[in-house]
């Protein structure tokens, strides 16, 4: 630029010089007509340069060009915000504040105008010759013929006012000469006629600014300003406009001359939509261009094509670096700590949500932003250590007019499939391992609680003599046959049911924005009895008002009830329950031995207890239990433009959720009747009286949080030249506070509220075992706060677009206990950088015009609330023989106690190709824990066995990568969005030394150096013993052994085999669209790999235990010599020996891999666009229809699992969830 | 204009002054300082403290002493129930198996005790920061109690995991590791026997002088409690003369015995908990080999009352296959007891006076506790004046009496140091026979495989 001033003062001075006072006027004549065509092609966009930087200049120019903009605002009367001055330390800056401007041209070189992002078309403009004025001239004589432009007499100001504008001028007609090659030669202006138009996105009409315009054939190129409009010079009488925009097709539409009416052109989405990305860290939002931290922010089309009733679980397969794991909850780039919370913080519109967070309505979620790397996360300082999930609810947008958007849809689910789980004991196996142990004596016993199952009690009549051997075979023929699970699913299962309905109102006129919604969800669950009712009314309104003061007011409210009916699940863990269980024979519901064996039940009505049967089929839907929620959160804010730049911005959010949790036990629920008869008087023989009246049992309990979160805080926004500056500084204060309390209330009479006291205060004998007991006083009362205050700032500095330096800091300091005041407060920062690669000169990388490159560093935060640094009591109330309050103790101090850190190193790169039908990005990260809350094992003669400190460290780690393509475009379209995450984590410092191997085969608490966090190990196999099918393993020495005692317990942790990683080193997810016009088709492939489970292996101890529980394997046993051929399954030992079980349970013969590909869900949508031609009253509807849960398309074990319902130490965790299928349509009106 | 822009900035700044000072008065530190559970307290006042020993589901529940019983000889188990065990700390304890007793699991007499130790060092070094003036009563009554304990578990431990404590010899025997802080991170070695029983009877002396003569709650030990543990202790050390006077003085204070005449015989469990006998309420750690749907009495034992002993009915009851189960626990229940109780210093009193040839007196001390025994009318004073028949018979009632009290290992231990009243137990299961001879080193149990690994030290030989 420089440069550029110089030749045009260079010029000026020859002319002032040489040619003397009269050759200076004429050339200000002249140039006074550049003034004013200069702003005119300004005002109509086909300037786009907002920004021209003038070199060093005295205060005169200053002044001077302070007065000629103000000038030119009172000529034009335009509002300030279209041209003003401005002044940095030593330049001066003439500039349109036109949102567009992207970034200023350059100093010191003779481009201007080059490449305004990658959609600018606008050819650089070398100054070569002095020719260039007289070129300048004729551009202007054209213009002026043709736009016929009122001239105004301007004051001869100075000769520094006309160079500005001889600056723009130069500018524009070096523009249009090298953009057409007619101009270049001074010819063919007089042919040429404009083309004006406007283009839209075809989705919602919105229009589309920086779309590039060109003439088929032709080199010009311009691109559309302020909504969406162009203006483009067309010389031939017929061609072809192409149109096109990143993330759009490209359109083609003819034009003649005579046709002068503007163009409506609309462009359709290609599925990749390159959109500038927003992303919001919940204290500011900012450009993702202009980011340099690490954020993943899931599809928007995505997000809201998936039904569910809860918003988190729509992230799952489709974001990056995100992975819900089998165990439950969510890890943002893999594990970060050992024992604190590992769960990331969710933000919900800007603070921390203090509720439940499935009670969001998805369909009023905007947008949602994850925070992976330091740069991102760190303004939440001592909590972002696990990621931060950002949601934003919806708003209104300025200037819309009023969008009324309905959303229904239901959903209709198939039963649980019962038969899943392949290690299923049945029933055959199960009276085979009856019919042994009776014969090993086990029942003998006939104790008032030992429950006899009806197989024994028939075996015990054989026994007796009085049931023949005849009718036992057919009995137990018979029992052979049936199937509990058959029952279950008839008696207790149903097809589930969603329902979801939406409404919203959203729109905005200038000074104020609203967004309202209603929603209604209802799901019956699939256990009958069970179901979920959600209302959710959100507004937020924005309005501004006098001055500068922007206020928000929203308000949220979330009501949700909640009936359970636990009978089932009760059932299936009674002693009673066997696989041959029928809960409806004969005609009749049949009742299950609960507690007490049969004959004592059948017998205790004669001695005047009530009837003391459990007959599930009857107590289904009887108990009324319900959880209601209330959640009511406002949102208010304000904010003050100081003045340019500076916003002060005040936040107060307030958040109430309440949870009342009722569970009504009626007279005839077994749960009273057997409260009221354990704890009946009994003496000679029959109840006198009762100490728990007969009547209801009611039971309450009520939770309410309560949230206040204060937020102060600074932005201040400039930009000089070529610097752009964002900062962003405030405090803010948390206080969350918890309160429950609950009561039993016995004889209740819900008619009339009525209730008898009990005696909570001394023992009773029970019947029938006689021990003595309290009634159960459900009396508690609890609470407690959470306080933070926190102060954070955040800067970012960027020069000519290209560089970008950030910064973080922040300061937390909480009420966690006995932490002193001095390491309350650790501040934690991030640094990062961002580097535009392809703006640099020497790039020429023609097939990729984008590519930039992120590097950012620093420390997030964790902490784990269990521990505290001061010994700590906690009190109790009711100490059993006293009922005096008691205090145990929750923590042995550990005065050392440290906040966890985890420092972060992300590397990135981001790139595009040249048509924006492929774009992605690519991320390496390395973590590092340090002062991780570890166990440190103590003597037993401590008095403590484990201790909780600082006392561990960890590193990890991984990858995310992204691409986003079009990969067919015409007629049938298809994208595809590609995610793949690696992450990797190992355990670098752990104090706990390596003991018992038990406890590393049985559990994922005791972490290993070098090892990762969640690692798999077993004892090491040396196959079954082929003389007596013993499993048999390697001792320490390398020697087989079968002294299992040795092999189990004293192994040391070298001599067990490592297997890997519970958790997925890869995971991802690919998502394909296919469109053709309003039909579209997606459908999304999740992918978990590299990692292992433990399948349920057979325990003999566990089969003879005292509830049989088996293992379908048990069929396929060692039983004679030669098995151990085709089986790892020992031989059967009676009686069991649990380390030889425990073995064989935990060795590496049960491990599997979990490596598995999953379809797990299809949309299919068709959206009739009705568009405004239409005369239909709504704008768009939108029919789609989701499969959930489709299925495992590929899964590496044999052993029938699905990997991601099983635990990692071999037991089934329920079913996989079953298909949905849900259907539904979207309109907007 | 440039005025303009210094004014605004100006305003700006004091703006953010106002906001800044406004939050920073109305959040001084204090406001850091609240409780993140109500629930949680940094302990701080004598009530405090008193609440920690007032968890009577740690303090009065799991107190050591069950393995003891496990071995006795009392309780016997069928092979099936043997077999289905399933903790191999009790099958192997059941046949006082030689080697690799805990077969690497943790051994619950050992830690509940240590854990009980840790906090009452806990409330003993929170005392020493609170003044005791103004407080004396209750300081003195806490640190007293806290005193209590600690001795009532060194003493309880030394019985399994001591050898018997025999005079001279045990300056060079291996006590306990004595940890008399709370600092957990301290590693301490095994002191020696003599130590060990010296820091014992050195907390109940002093707990004895600091505590009352009596509390509002059983749970909580008085005076009367600390003699009571004190003849306990020195009985079990053969030091008769000692044991007779804290029995004595027990007596002076608390004779009241429970007339088995008065109790429903029919009852499930007939001793209601916290009964007029007992003066300190304590449970021991149960195991599944002495729960009464399990064990059976052995018959020997059971036969040993006669028909018109009430002991017949009250502690037993009769299956229909008419095994012999135990009911009469002083906690009310299926649990045994094994705090403090009047019965137990009864017959103290009545061994040290016999011991110390005052047969008359000891007879006398032994005749009025068996009349409640025995239904009304039907007891016969015991007479003679032959030392040997008469203590033969106190320690033959002793166990009948104190049966599932778990003093039975410790009497064991005691007596089988005198060749008159030694005893060899004997198990036969599934045709196999086990025997613990008298004196054997399988009478003390090893130290746990925990310790042993995190805080090596000399192990029991075996």
């Amino acid at each position: 630029m420089k440069d550029y001033l110089h030749k045009v003062f260079k010029l000026f001075g020859r002319y002032g010089r040489i040619a003397g006072m009269m050759r200076i006027w004429r050339f200000l004549h002249s140039a006074r007509s550049f003034a004013i065509l200069s702003v005119e092609m300004t005002k109509r966009g086909v300037l786009t340069p907002r920004r021209l930087v003038i070199g060093k200049c005295s205060t005169r120019v200053q002044d001077c060009l302070r007065t000629y903009s103000r000038q030119l605002r009172q000529v034009f009367d335009w509002p300030s915000t279209v041209l003003r001055v401005g002044f940095g330390n030593s330049r001066s800056v003439v500039e349109d504040r036109s949102k567009r401007t992207r970034r200023v041209p350059e100093e010191g070189n003779t481009q201007v105008g080059k490449n305004f992002g990658s959609r600018s078309k606008l050819a650089q403009i070398i100054l070569r010759h002095q020719s260039t004025y007289q070129q300048v001239g004729a551009m202007v004589n054209m213009t002026l013929n043709q736009g016929g432009v009122a001239l105004r007499a301007l004051k001869p100001y100075t000769i520094y006012l006309t160079a500005l504008n001889v600056l723009f001028c130069v500018c524009l007609a070096r523009a249009r000469q090298s953009s057409s090659p007619e101009a270049d030669h001074g010819v063919a202006f007089q042919k040429s006629y404009p083309i004006t138009g406007t283009v839209l996105n075809a989705a919602d009409d919105t229009p589309l600014d920086g779309a590039t315009i060109s003439i088929k054939g032709r080199q010009n190129t311009v691109l559309t300003y302020a909504e969406g409009k162009f203006r483009i010079l067309a010389t031939d009488s017929t061609g072809v406009l192409v149109i096109s925009y990143v993330g759009y097709q490209t359109a083609e539409i003819p034009f003649t001359k005579s046709n002068n009416n503007p163009l409506t052109i609309r462009l359709e989405s290609n599925g990749a939509q390159l959109e500038e990305v927003q992303v919001s860290t919940g204290y500011q939002t900012l450009p993702k261009e202009r980011a340099t931290g690490s954020f993943a922010t899931p599809d928007g089309e995505m997000l809201n094509g998936r039904v569910s009733t809860d918003v988190l679980s729509r992230l799952n397969g489709i974001t990056s670096g995100v992975l819900f794991n089998r165990e439950g909850g969510i890890s943002v780039r893999g594990q970060s700590t050992i024992f604190a919370n590992d769960q990331p913080l969710i933000v919900v519109d800007n603070f921390p949500y203090s509720g439940d967070i499935t009670n969001i309505n998805p369909n009023d979620v905007e947008n949602i932003t994850v925070l992976k790397d330091a740069a991102a996360a760190s303004i939440w300082g001592a909590r972002a250590g696990n990621g931060v999930i950002v949601i934003t609810t919806r708003s209104g947008r300025s200037k819309d007019p009023l969008n009324v958007s309905v959303n229904s849809n239901v959903t209709i689910g198939k039963k649980s499939n019962l038969f899943y789980a392949p290690n299923y004991f049945s029933s055959p196996d199960f009276i085979e391992v009856e019919r042994f142990l009776f014969t090993q004596g086990k029942y003998e016993n006939d104790a008032v609680d030992q429950i006899i199952s009806p197989v024994i009690s028939a075996l015990k009549q054989n026994g007796e003599g009085t049931l023949p051997d005849d009718d036992l075979s057919l009995l137990l023929a018979d029992f052979s046959g049936r199937d509990v699970r058959e029952q279950a699913l008839k008696h207790f299962y149903r097809n589930p049911i969603m329902l979801q309905n939406a409404l919203s109102f959203r729109g905005g006129t200038g000074k104020s924005t609203y967004y309202m919604s209603a929603g209604y969800d209802r799901n019956l669950a699939e256990l009958m009895e069970n179901s979920f009712d959600r209302i959710t009314i959100n507004t937020l309104n924005t309005f501004e008002t006098f001055r500068k003061f922007v206020f928000t007011v929203g308000l949220n409210y979330v009501q949700t009830s909640t009936k359970s009916d636990n009978t089932f699940s009760n059932t299936m863990n009674l002693p009673g329950y066997f696989p041959y269980t029928q809960f409806f024979s004969d005609g009749k519901a049949q009742a299950l031995d609960y507690a007490y064996n049969r004959s004592f039940v059948d017998d205790a009505p004669t001695k005047g207890f009530l009837d003391w049967s459990y007959v599930p089929l009857h107590e289904l839907g009887l108990t009324d239990n319900k959880s209601t929620a209330n959640d009511i959160r406002i949102n208010t804010a304000v904010k003050y433009t100081l003045t340019k730049g500076l916003d002060v911005e005040g936040r107060y959010q307030y958040q109430k959720f309440n949870q009342l949790q009722r569970t009504l036990n009626g007279t005839e629920t077994y749960f009273a009747r057997d409260m009221i008869n354990r704890f009946s008087m009994f003496t000679d023989g029959t109840v006198s009286g009762y100490n728990v009246p007969v009547g209801a049992i009611l039971s309450e309990g009520n939770g309410i949080i309560r949230a206040h979160n204060i937020r102060g805080q600074m932005t201040y926004n400039n930009s000089w030249a070529l610097h752009q500056l964002n900062v962003l500084a405030g405090v803010e204060w948390m206080d969350v506070s918890r309160t429950r309390s609950s009561f039993v209330l016995y004889g209740y009479d819900d008619d009339v509220a009525t209730f008898s006291p009990v005696n909570f205060t001394e023992t009773i004998q029970q019947n029938p075992l006689g021990n003595y007991a309290y009634i159960p006083n459900g009396t508690t009362v609890s609470g407690g706060v959470d306080r933070f205050r926190s102060y954070f700032a955040n800067a970012s500095y960027s020069y000519k677009g290209r560089y970008i330096l950030s910064g973080s800091t922040r300061i937390d300091a909480s009420n966690y206990f006995g932490v002193t005041t001095n390491q309350k407060k650790v501040p934690l920062w991030s640094v990062g950088t961002k580097w535009l690669l392809s703006d640099e000169p020497f790039y020429n990388l023609s097939w990729l015009p984008y590519m930039n490159i992120r590097l950012t560093y620093g420390y997030n935060g964790n902490l784990d609330r269990s521990v505290t640094g001061l010994t700590t009591f906690l009190y109790r109330t009711n100490a059993t023989l006293t009922a005096l309050p008691y205090a145990r103790i929750s923590n042995v101090g550990n005065p050392e106690l440290r906040w966890e850190k985890i420092g972060i190193l992300n590397l990135g790169l981001d790139f595009r190709n040249s048509n924006g039908r492929l774009s992605g990005s690519l991320e390496y990260y390395r973590k590092r824990g340090r002062d991780l809350i570890g166990d440190a094992v103590f003597a037993p003669s401590s008095g403590i066995s484990l201790l909780r400190g600082n006392y561990s460290n960890m590193a990890g780690n991984g990858m995310d990568i992204q691409f986003q393509g079009a990969i067919v475009d015409k007629p049938v379209k298809w994208s595809a969005n590609l995610l793949v995450s690696y992450n990797t984590d190992q355990v670098t410092r752990y104090d706990v030394p390596n003991t018992n191997a038990l406890n590393y085969v049985a559990s994922n608490n005791y972490p290993i150096v070098g090892k990762p966090v969640y690692s798999l190990y077993s004892y090491q196999w040396a196959g079954l013993n082929p003389e007596t099918g013993n499993p048999m393993g390697y001792d320490g020495k390398g020697e087989i052994s079968e002294d299992y005692a040795t092999l189990t317990q004293q192994a040391t942790v070298d001599a067990m085999v490592y297997n890997g990683r519970i958790r997925p080193p890869w995971f991802g997810g690919l998502v394909n669209t296919l469109s053709y016009r309003g039909l579209s088709v997606s459908f999304n492939i999740s992918f978990k790999l590299g990692h292992y489970f433990r399948r349920p292996a057979l325990s003999y101890s566990q089969l003879f235990g005292t509830k049989i529980i088996g293992n379908s394997e048990y069929v396929d046993r060692w039983q004679k010599p030669g098995d151990e051929m085709y089986t790892n399954v020992p031989s059967l030992q009676y009686p069991a020996n649990a380390q030889r079980d425990r073995f064989y349970q935990y060795s590496e013969v049960t491990v599997e891999k979990a490596d598995h590909i999953r379809l797990q869900d299809i949309t299919i949508g068709y959206d009739l666009k009705t568009g405004t031609d239409s005369n239909l009253p709504v704008k768009n509807l939108r029919i789609y229809a989701y499969l959930n849960n489709v299925g495992l398309l590929w899964k590496a074990n044999n052993a029938g699992y699905d990997p991601d319902f099983i635990t990692y130490n071999g037991s089934v965790q329920g079913y996989p969830p079953a298909r949905t299928f849900a259907l539904g349509f979207k309109m907007d009106f | 204009m440039k005025r303009v822009y210094n004014n605004k900035t100006g305003t700006a700044f004091i703006l953010i002054g106002c906001i800044c000072m406004l939050f920073n008065v109305a959040c001084t530190d204090s406001w850091l300082e609240a409780k993140p559970d109500k629930a949680l307290v940094l302990p701080r006042s004598l009530k405090d403290y008193q609440s920690l020993l007032d968890n009577t589901a740690e303090f009065n529940n799991l107190l050591t002493g069950g393995l003891g019983e496990v071995g006795a000889g009392d309780f016997l188990l069928s092979d099936n129930d043997y077999l289905g065990l399933a903790s191999p700390l009790e099958r192997n304890v059941y046949v006082w198996k030689n080697e690799n007793v805990y077969e690497g699991e943790p051994n619950p007499e050992w830690s509940y005790a240590y854990e009980r130790i840790l906090k009452v060092n806990i409330v003993l070094e929170g005392l020493d920061k609170i003044t005791r003036t103004g407080n004396e009563q209750q300081w003195d009554h806490l640190r007293g109690s806290a005193l209590f304990f600690r001795a009532l578990d060194y003493f309880n431990l030394a019985q399994l995991f001591c050898q018997p404590y025999t005079g001279p010899g045990a300056a060079t025997a291996l006590g306990l590791p004595l940890r008399l802080n709370a600092n957990v991170n301290e590693k301490k070695g095994r002191s020696n026997l003599d130590d060990t029983y010296g820091q014992i009877i050195s907390d109940l002396e002093d707990a004895y002088n600091l505590l009352p003569s009596s509390q509002d709650y059983k749970t909580r030990p008085n005076k009367v409690a600390a003699d009571g543990l004190l003849a306990r202790i020195y009985l079990s050390t053969g030091n008769y003369e000692r044991a007779l006077f804290h029995s004595n003085r027990f007596l002076l204070n608390q004779e009241e015995l429970i007339d088995y005449n008065d109790l429903n015989i029919n009852a499930n469990f007939p001793i209601a908990v916290l009964s007029d006998e007992v003066v300190f309420h304590g449970n021991m750690i149960m195991y599944t080999a002495l729960l009464n749907n399990r064990h059976q009495v052995s018959r020997e034992l059971f036969d040993s009352y006669e028909t018109d002993d009430l002991r017949r009915n009250v502690f037993f009851a009769s299956t229909e296959n008419s095994l012999i189960r135990f009911k009469g626990s002083y906690a009310g229940s299926r649990t045994f007891f094994v705090g403090i109780a009047t019965d137990e210093q009864y017959l103290i009193k009545a061994e040290c006076l016999i011991r110390q040839q005052k047969i008359a007196e000891g007879l006398t001390v032994l005749n009025k506790l068996l009349r409640t025994r025995w239904k009304k009318g039907a007891y016969i004073d015991f007479v003679t004046d032959d030392v040997n028949e008469a203590l033969h018979f106190v320690l033959q009632e002793r166990r009948k009496q104190l049966l599932a009290r778990g003093v039975r290992w410790s009497d064991l231990r005691r007596l089988n140091v005198d060749p008159r009243f030694e005893i060899t137990l004997n198990r036969t299961l599934s045709g196999m026979s086990h025997v613990l001879s008298p004196n054997d080193p399988r009478y003390v149990l090893p130290i746990p495989d925990e310790e042993m690994l995190n805080n090596p030290m000399e192990q029991n030989p075996r």
